[in-house]
């Protein structure tokens, strides 16, 4: 079937494993698919095409995730080409790009702590992770076409942005995270040592997500919260507590929805 | 009229202030919920006033699988709800039956492929027909060609646009130029091949050399060479695009200024052409009246 000729090309251009298979036994990889006669004949042919495509496909996934990552990157310099072949070789790319992004942010969490890795590197992977997923959160209230009423207002209120607003996550470190997106990548042991409460979100209108440190009873307080919260509550029950986060939810620029 | 533009990206505010471009392309791929866009109130207020052309990157029209019926169903809302004055995508492959590629690749090119991507045309075009948008397609940059291909890549676009007049070319010139580069072939004899009448969309962008290769990386300023090929391009008798566009998607520190500059090229070859035409038009033109 040309169908799975395609699967099996497919697969060796984005599986360093697959391609390994390809090449030290072609018989075994190709039994994995129904191919004809001729379809097998046609794969092996192609393998030293493949070889160099598949080049080209890894090279620039790799690029893409470790660019999200570039402390991470930093810290664990050439170590990150483990994780980032481990992670290849296990899950294959998405359609979506943030997907594979927050797959991979995941991952590199899970390989951190299973390698016992200082706490500040894990705490960098898990704030570059949470970062990043704020960053890219998908706020469903900004529609985006052209005004449905010459001269109306373009950009969306803020309550119709933030109805929907999705993305705001916690997380808890052994390190103050809150200056990470402004350090240089080679001054990360300045980030001080303290155990910190974080919620991490991106304001409406801003380029970038925003780590803030929240008081133990706050982060208490927005764990107890889910989606489900009806939002005068999580308003209500945020006054009464501590209150940082009291006048930007108040005014509706942070919505608490999700947590990690 | 040719429009000119540049693919929308936040980074490039000069490029999109008032009066620089005369189109958007947008990635229909982000443009979802826009959570692939930065600063998506940036793009609100140049949607207002600027024109948009949609540039897909998932439609794998050049694979036996072809497009998903609920990607096809993304591309004709999104085209509705933008007013877009065309869709391209690439004749590439971007998915297996099983899973996605992440980044565009060539396929087998033979008959089997060709009928197969007749169809996924056909498609794809029957649902933009009623949104009067126009279906368009990209050469593609290759990093290899696979063995056992009956055709190259540059013959399968050529008889898969003689297949079916259901879509146009969006010729990528530099794509064409670093193809020609990398595997020994004139890039003027594919552009010279491509029925005038099917060019509708251009692209133009930055390669970087690494090695031996150079590399379609959208990283740099447009070289002179792919300016000559569109100026060659363009000069073709009856080739007249519907808008040229100028991609950059990597290196924005001082792009700007690159993009603008590469826009004013566009603008300037554009003119050339025109005033040649309206020069050659009146040594053909009869005199005004005949002598008595």
């Amino acid at each position: 079937m040309r169908a799975e000729l395609e699967a099996a090309v497919g697969r060796v251009l984005t599986n360093p494993g697959a391609l390994a298979l390809l090449r030290a036994d072609f018989d075994g990889f190709s039994s994995a698919y129904e191919l004809d006669r001729d379809e097998r004949e046609r794969l092996g042919a192609m393998r030293d095409e493949l070889a160099t495509l598949h080049r080209s496909f890894t090279m620039k996934r790799r690029r893409a995730l470790r660019s999200s990552f570039p402390y991470s990157d930093a810290l664990l310099g050439d170590r990150i080409d483990v994780v980032l072949g481990r992670y290849i070789d296990h899950f294959p790319p998405c359609d979506d790009i943030s997907h594979d992004l927050d797959r991979f942010g995941d991952f590199l969490v899970d390989v951190l702590e299973s390698w016992r890795e200082p706490r500040l590197t894990v705490d960098v992977a898990r704030a570059e992770d949470l970062r990043g997923r704020a960053s890219r959160a998908i706020i469903s209230g900004e529609r985006i076409g052209a005004p449905e009423e010459p001269g109306s207002e373009i950009e969306p209120s803020p309550s119709a942005v933030l109805a929907l607003r999705d993305g705001v996550f916690l997380g808890r470190f052994e390190h103050d995270m809150r200056n990470l997106g402004m350090l240089a990548t080679s001054a990360l042991d300045e980030l001080p040592v303290v155990p910190s409460f974080h919620v991490v979100f991106r304001r409406r209108g801003s380029d970038n997500a925003q780590i803030w440190r929240l008081g133990p009873a706050t982060f208490r307080l927005l764990r107890a919260l889910d989606g489900s919260t009806p939002r005068g509550e999580i308003e209500a029950r945020y006054d009464a507590g501590d209150a940082r986060l009291a006048p930007l939810i108040a005014e509706g620029a942070v919505e608490i929805l999700r947590r990690r | 009229m040719t429009l000119v533009g540049a693919g929308y990206r936040a980074e490039l505010r000069e490029v999109f202030a008032d009066g620089v471009v005369d189109v958007a392309e947008l990635i229909l791929d982000r443009y979802g919920d826009f959570g692939g866009y930065r600063r998506p109130w940036d793009l609100q207020r140049v949607l207002g006033r600027l024109p948009v052309v949609l540039h897909g990157l998932s439609a794998n029209v050049g694979s036996v699988v072809g497009p998903r019926a609920d990607y096809i169903e993304v591309v004709a809302e999104r085209v509705r709800r933008l007013g877009a004055l065309a869709y391209s995508d690439h004749l590439a492959m971007t998915r297996t039956a099983t899973h996605g590629l992440g980044h565009l690749a060539p396929n087998l090119y033979d008959g089997t492929l060709l009928a197969r991507a007749a169809e996924h045309v056909e498609r794809l075009a029957a649902a933009l027909a009623p949104l009067d948008c126009p279906l368009v397609l990209e050469n593609l940059a290759y990093d290899a060609q696979l063995a056992g291909s009956v055709w190259t890549a540059e013959e399968f676009t050529l008889r898969l646009l003689d297949a079916t007049p259901s879509w146009s070319l969006l010729l990528d010139v530099t794509n064409v130029w670093v193809n020609g580069t990398n595997f020994g072939f004139d890039p003027r004899e594919f552009v010279d091949a491509v029925p005038v009448d099917r060019i509708r969309l251009v692209h133009l962008a930055g390669p970087e050399k690494f090695g031996a290769r150079w590399v379609d990386t959208h990283s740099v300023a447009v070289r002179d060479e792919t300016f000559d090929l569109l100026e060659h391009t363009l000069s073709r008798p009856g080739v007249a695009p519907l808008a040229i566009v100028v991609e950059r998607d990597r290196n924005f520190a001082g792009a700007d200024a690159e993009v603008r500059g590469d826009v004013e090229r566009v603008r300037g070859i554009l003119g050339r052409v025109a005033a040649r035409r309206a020069g050659a038009r009146s040594r053909r033109a009869p005199p005004a009246s005949l002598p008595a």
